[in-house]
């Protein structure tokens, strides 16, 4: 079973078509990348499959169920796909460590007498999940910061933070929107060994979206090239990079 | 066991606070320091809707009045059903209390639930507009309820709330609100005030967080309000106006939004505060009082933008003192 397969997908705004007959899929624990000039649509397509859009045609369907007609929460909880923001959106007022126990919801196991009561069930079941949460912090460095606000982290880790927590809701897909943003090249290539590890530790089919060509070669598998919202290349680094349509997009007319 | 010894710890601090309450103050100052309970429950209550889950209501005194007459009628109509001894007797009668603050605190809840669904979808001004307007529809209709008073008020409640029910509820509400927003459920409702939309990404409701917050905060303004009928035996629509709405928000805001203990203290400063500068008119012809509590709320909000407590709570600050002795 596919993690994500996308079939002849297209949105139109009034009369402006975002997106047309766009197909792709993603295998199981594969790592592939999305590029593409500005305004390509690129956007648009990651907000199609992660239900924030609804499609005018065609169909969108995470780990073998079709999520095209479902609102956000459902595809994060049913098909198990989580997602990172272009411009980090963290709980801003809330401690690395809250930030990381909202997303663990689905791990809650007692209801509101428990916690009006603050019963041991409560208790044991805090602890337990607090633990693997702090756990699952302590893996990316970031337990000794687990109390400090999300909003004093440095960018790099607001970064990290946010993929911890979109990690935290167990997913079998993760998109990520411009992860490399805003990054110096260290921090880059710290961000390319981060997605890999996450990738063959978790087992999890990833989808990243990003400008950084260096980037976005170095690290994924299979590219999709989208233009004024079709799909006008797909292949391995390499053939992607020797692709006359995708200079012509990037570079103009001239330089194929 | 240390269950046991924590319920044990908060029936003997009411019992005493309330036996102070009671024997330790005159009637005038019990009367104030009664009404300040109910303000208290009411605005701590307020401020897990305005400061916890970030959206604007402006309707607390709507579900305040449900729980007062629901919880009215309840004592009146269906007690004396079971035998007359349970509104006269000194013992039967707290049953009775207890079993309207309940009912009052439910039925206010489901019409949280009622109003919270198709208004909590809004954001921002349209939310306050639309609370403000059903917390009016909900006053309008109690005062063309002939049954239960109308415009001439609701009488012959039996006066079965004295202190220690007060300071029972402010307690009782406290801890449970505390422990509401500690639980890793009530860090939701903070999540949905700092992004919505990373809320649902990660897989929450933001529409169910939102009315959950709502419910709990109608039970308790409805508590409040059965406290409210028993204790002054006597209810009129014209109290729960909009004004009471905004001098609960007022409360909320003045201690800082997503404080407890600020809405603690803001509902007893203001309460008082109220009640002095009535004294003070006595010495002057005219009527300066809203005028001075005006001019009190504006200096308080210039010098302290963010509440007198901010995000703070008192605790956290004694426990930074002990760390840094």
């Amino acid at each position: 079973m596919r993690a994500l397969e996308i079939k002849n997908l297209s949105i139109s705004f009034g009369g402006l078509k975002a997106c047309q007959n766009v197909s792709l899929h993603i295998d199981e624990r594969e790592l592939v990348g999305l590029i593409g000039p500005n305004g390509a649509g690129k956007t648009t397509l990651f907000n199609l499959m992660t239900g924030i859009y609804k499609p005018t045609e065609g169909h969108v369907s995470i780990c073998g169920i079709r999520t095209d007609r479902m609102r956000p929460y459902q595809i994060t909880n049913e098909c198990r796909a989580a997602r990172t923001f272009q411009n980090i959106r963290l709980f801003k007022d809330l401690s690395v460590l809250d930030n990381v126990l909202v997303s663990s919801h689905l791990k809650v196991d007692y209801g509101l007498w428990d916690v009006l009561f603050s019963t041991k069930k409560r208790q044991d079941s805090e602890a337990r999940i607090e633990g693997e949460a702090r756990k699952l912090l302590d893996v990316f460095g970031l337990d000794g910061k687990r109390d400090e606000l999300a909003r004093n982290l440095p960018y790099g880790e607001q970064r990290k933070l946010e993929i911890v927590r979109a990690l935290c809701t167990k997913p079998k897909l993760l998109f990520l929107d411009e992860p490399a943003a805003g990054m110096n090249d260290e921090e880059t290539a710290q961000l390319m060994k981060l997605i890999k590890f996450i990738r063959d530790e978790y087992q999890i089919g990833i989808l990243v979206i990003e400008h950084d060509m260096k980037f976005i070669m170095g690290l994924c598998e299979r590219i999709y090239v989208l233009d004024h919202g079709q799909l006008i290349a797909e292949g391995r680094p390499e053939e992607i990079k020797k692709n006359p349509e995708v200079i012509k997009a990037y570079l103009g007319e001239e330089a194929a | 066991m240390s269950q046991l010894r924590f319920w044990s710890f908060q029936a003997i601090i009411i019992f005493v606070l309330g036996w102070l309450a009671s024997n330790g103050l005159g009637d005038y100052p019990q009367t104030i320091l009664a009404l300040a309970g109910i303000n208290i429950i009411l605005a701590v209550s307020l401020n897990l809707v305005n400061g916890f889950t970030g959206q604007f209501s402006m309707g607390h005194a709507g579900f305040m009045a449900v729980g007062a007459y629901v919880g009215a009628s309840w004592t009146v109509y269906f007690m004396p059903l079971l035998g007359t001894s349970w509104t006269t007797d000194a013992l039967l009668s707290q049953f009775s209390m207890l079993s309207a603050l309940i009912m009052g605190g439910i039925v206010a809840g489901l019409i949280g639930i009622l109003v919270g669904i198709p208004s909590l979808r809004l954001k921002g001004d349209y939310l306050a507009i639309v609370t403000l307007g059903f917390g009016e529809i909900i006053r309008i209709f109690i005062l063309n309820i002939e049954s239960i008073g109308g415009a001439r008020g609701f009488t012959g409640i039996p006066r079965i709330a004295n202190m220690y029910w007060i300071v029972g509820g402010v307690i009782l509400t406290c801890i449970f609100i505390f422990r509401i927003i500690r639980s890793i459920p009530g860090k939701e409702f903070m999540a949905v005030r700092d992004d919505e939309t990373a809320t649902q990404a990660m897989g929450l409701s933001t529409t169910r967080i939102k009315v959950r917050s709502f419910v709990i905060a109608a039970f308790f303004a409805g508590v409040a309000g059965a406290l409210f009928a028993h204790y002054y035996a006597y209810l009129n629509p014209s109290t729960f106006t909009f004004s009471y709405s905004f001098q609960v928000i007022a409360m909320v805001v003045l201690g800082g939004m997503g404080s407890l203990s600020g809405s603690i203290a803001a509902a007893l400063l203001l309460t008082v505060l109220l009640e002095v500068l009535r004294e003070a008119q006595t010495y002057t012809y005219y009527d300066f009082r809203m005028v001075l509590y005006a001019l009190i709320l504006i200096i308080i909000m210039l010098k302290r933008p963010s509440g007198l407590f901010g995000r703070k709570e008192v605790w956290t600050w004694f426990a930074r003192k002990k760390e840094s002795a």
